[in-house]
């Protein structure tokens, strides 16, 4: 059956009008012959009707469907035919860098599953497939396309048909399992691997807690990068690592947008309640009246701060403002630099770079932390005097983007107030812990009953269509030719 | 007989005087004279007297020189009045290929009148115009012809038939019976061209009527038309030939008997000729019905 995507791309079909007016009119342009008489060839009374008669219907039915399929090829046709399932074993996924690891720890049941059939395939984007046997596979390179799993399954549910038995050895951090989890046709298999202990690690970083207790972080280098563990002791210092005591004090400057500033007041509080660092906010009221300890100034106001206010910023504070004058209606995604997207975040408005160009943000001046879809930054930092200088080219308001009134805000607002790498990771620590199985197949399984073990394939028929349209045109071409030939 | 030269060829000559003398000295070669002996001007044989011999033919010079009774015999010579209507309306200009019917109409008169002169005919000549006719009268010396020439040569078809009250004049006077020879489509509005000959016929003078007709018009050829203007209404039509060719083709058959049933009716000669064929059957015709009147 064939089906047709782009549905509104049939209005081309219009363009048969062109054709059909021609045959119609090409009667009354036609060349006149002056005869000795015209009353044997027939009765003047019929002329009008003959006027409105269509000449060349072959001629016209050939233009009208050169034009319809074009018309066809605009709205992108595909054939979709559902295909009887075969009867396939199905796959073993598994991150190619982790091979051996899973290998040493589940030699047996991957043993078994490849003697049944089972192809071993990359846990990344395409799923390239492993080849184990050759030993020009390497398996030390990271596979390229890493996605959250969750993002994999959906891609994954596409490719096989319903039932599909699929195995997956993963490693149990809850980091690869971010998002939600999709409803699937397949019956996916969880194997959930310890990750590997061969880790180095070491003390990153010890902080004093809002309750007084301390806490350290411990980064842990493994084979797939270095990650953060934090431990809570309830006093003491650490004598390897100085003790952070300071408190971070938050600054707002509103006056003019005060629900602007308490979307902003909601995130840090949210910050400081989790990693229960010392931080404090207040609302500030004067510019003049700036405490000498903010550590962190939210300047929300489309009023500039003029380069006396900005110097007189005590050393080292980081000034957030808006920036932007021209407002630029735009639907878009927050992304950091790594391409990582904010979840289900949409930027509906942003104010224009001041660079109109589109630059590559690695190269830009002011580097952007957040950038938008289309690679303009959304968040830049600039380093000037004594202030690091966070640009925001949009507003915390629900109608500019939908940030506000998610939970990854507190994300975009994560660099702001703690600069510091191990830091900002040590509050991702939560990424780290392990997933039970039990956590997993919990979304729904469509469809997964014996009978309906069929799948539905959907084929680009496109090129058979541009053939035809060939075809066409060459007959069309011949047959116009030959007409004329004869006139002549 | 030879056969006649083809009229593309022949009209390619511009000289109407030339093609024409061609022609009839093409078509003449190979005619007996007249087998007719009788009473004339031109010295036949002697033949001995016969009881019953008009003695009005008795050679008297002859008896006086042999004492014998001599019948004088010479040819017979009758020259008759030659009319030749030629219709310059303006369906006459319909063409086939590299000519018109006009000029068709403008050598077989030319060619006509030729052969009439050497015949020592008197010969006329009227071109039916529009609002007038260019009437030549009837004449018998070598100059005329060349005037019927120069009339034939100036023949620009316009309009439609002539109105009869132009004409009647023309015909009002008595005379002689007359040749007329009319050279015409025989597309009429009404009935005009009749009417003319119906006049004509009333005089006692004995009718030939040679109807024109192109090749594509009776093959109903009009290649890459579709759209047809009347010469002389005006009127167009569209018409799709192939659709229309089997009604076009009986209605022309309709057309051409009808035609000729009227002519005969009015004891009129009556031939179609086409103007892609040569004129051999036109000049018979033409000989055929003069030796009816010389009779």
């Amino acid at each position: 059956m064939i089906q047709i995507l782009y549905p509104l791309g049939l209005l081309a079909a219009l363009g048969i009008l062109v054709p059909v007016i021609i045959h119609l009119w090409n009667i009354k342009s036609g060349r006149t012959l002056k005869i000795g008489s015209v009353f044997l060839l027939g009765t003047p009374t019929n002329q009008r009707s003959r006027s409105f008669r269509v000449q060349d219907w072959p001629l016209l039915l050939l233009r009208t469907l050169l034009i319809v399929l074009a018309a066809m090829l605009i709205a992108e046709p595909v054939y979709v035919s559902t295909q009887k399932a075969t009867k396939q074993a199905g796959w073993v996924l598994l991150e190619k860098a982790e091979f051996s690891n899973i290998w040493k720890q589940e030699h047996a049941s991957l043993d078994s599953l490849i003697k049944a059939g089972y192809e071993i395939h990359d846990l990344a984007y395409d799923f390239p497939k492993i080849d184990v046997k050759d030993s020009a596979t390497t398996f030390s390179t990271p596979s390229s396309g890493k996605l959250p799993y969750h993002a994999l399954l959906k891609q994954l549910d596409h490719l096989h048909p319903a039932g599909t038995n699929i195995h997956i050895f993963a490693a149990n951090e809850r980091d690869n399992f971010r998002g939600v989890e999709p409803a699937k046709h397949l019956n996916v298999h969880w194997e959930l691997l310890q990750p590997d202990s061969t880790n180095s690690t070491w003390l990153a970083a010890a902080y004093q807690l809002q309750n007084g207790g301390v806490r350290t972080l411990e980064a842990v280098a493994g084979n797939k990068g270095t990650y953060y563990k934090t431990t809570q002791t309830s006093t003491g210092a650490n004598p390897e690592i100085p003790l952070d005591t300071a408190t971070t004090l938050v600054q707002l400057y509103a006056p003019n947008n005060m629900a602007d500033a308490e979307y902003v007041r909601a995130a840090v509080k949210a910050i400081a309640q989790y990693t229960e660092r010392k931080i404090s906010i207040a609302v500030l009221t004067d510019i003049n009246k700036l405490s000498p300890q903010t550590k962190v100034l939210f300047w929300l106001s489309d009023k500039k701060l003029t380069g006396a206010q900005r110097a007189a910023l005590p050393r080292g504070t980081r000034l957030f403002s808006y920036e932007g004058d021209k407002v630029q209606n735009i639907k878009s995604s927050i992304q950091d630099a790594a391409g990582v997207a904010l979840q289900n975040v949409t930027l509906l408005k942003r104010t224009q770079n001041a660079s109109k160009k589109r630059i590559d943000n690695a190269a830009a001046p002011d580097k952007g932390i957040w950038i938008d879809g289309t690679g303009q930054p959304v968040l830049a930092l600039t380093r000037e005097g004594n202030i690091d200088h966070y640009r925001f080219y949009s507003r915390f308001r629900p109608d500019w983007t939908e940030m506000v009134w998610s939970d990854q805000m507190v994300y975009f607002l994560l660099p702001v107030i703690l600069p510091e790498s191990a830091a900002r990771n040590a509050f991702r620590d939560a990424l780290k812990a392990p997933v039970a199985k039990a956590d997993l197949n919990n979304a729904q399984q469509i469809a997964a009953d014996a009978n309906l073990k069929s799948q539905v394939v959907a084929t680009d028929v496109s090129p058979w269509f541009w053939y035809l349209l060939l075809l066409l045109f060459l007959t069309e071409r011949w047959i116009t030719y030959n007409k004329r030939k004869v006139v002549s | 007989m030879s056969k006649l030269l083809d009229p593309k060829i022949m009209m390619a000559i511009k000289d109407l005087s030339l093609a024409a003398k061609t022609t009839i000295d093409g078509f003449m070669q190979g005619i007996n004279k007249s087998a007719i002996k009788g009473p004339g001007m031109e010295f036949s044989q002697y033949r001995s007297y016969q009881p019953g011999d008009d003695l009005r033919l008795l050679d008297w010079k002859m008896f006086a020189r042999s004492d014998r009774y001599y019948i004088r015999e010479s040819e017979i010579e009758t020259n008759i009045t030659l009319r030749l209507l030629v219709d310059a309306s303006a369906s006459m200009d319909h063409q086939d290929g590299d000519f018109k019917k006009i000029d068709y109409a403008r050598y077989l008169a030319a060619s006509l009148a030729y052969l009439g002169n050497l015949q020592g005919d008197i010969i006329g000549l009227n071109v039916f115009r529009e609002h007038e006719v260019i009437a030549l009268p009837a004449k018998q010396d070598f100059q005329h012809l060349s005037r019927l020439f120069y009339q034939l040569e100036q023949i620009t078809p316009a309009g439609k038939f002539t109105a009869a009250d132009v004409y009647t004049p023309l015909y009002t006077g008595g005379g002689s019976s007359e040749l007329t020879i009319l050279i015409s489509d025989l597309y009429q509005d009404t009935n005009e061209i009749f009417e003319l000959l119906d006049v004509a016929g009333t005089m006692k003078h004995e009718v030939i009527v040679f109807h024109l007709m192109s090749r594509n018009e009776l093959e109903l050829d009009f290649q890459g038309y579709s759209n047809f203007e009347d010469l002389e209404t005006g009127e167009t039509i569209q018409v799709d030939q192939s659709a229309i060719r089997k009604a076009y083709m009986s209605k022309l058959q309709t057309y051409l008997e009808e035609v000729k049933e009227r002519a005969l009716d009015k004891r009129i000669f009556y031939r179609m000729l086409r103007t892609d064929q040569p004129l051999d059957t036109a000049i018979r015709d033409f000989l055929n019905q003069r030796k009816k009147l010389k009779v």
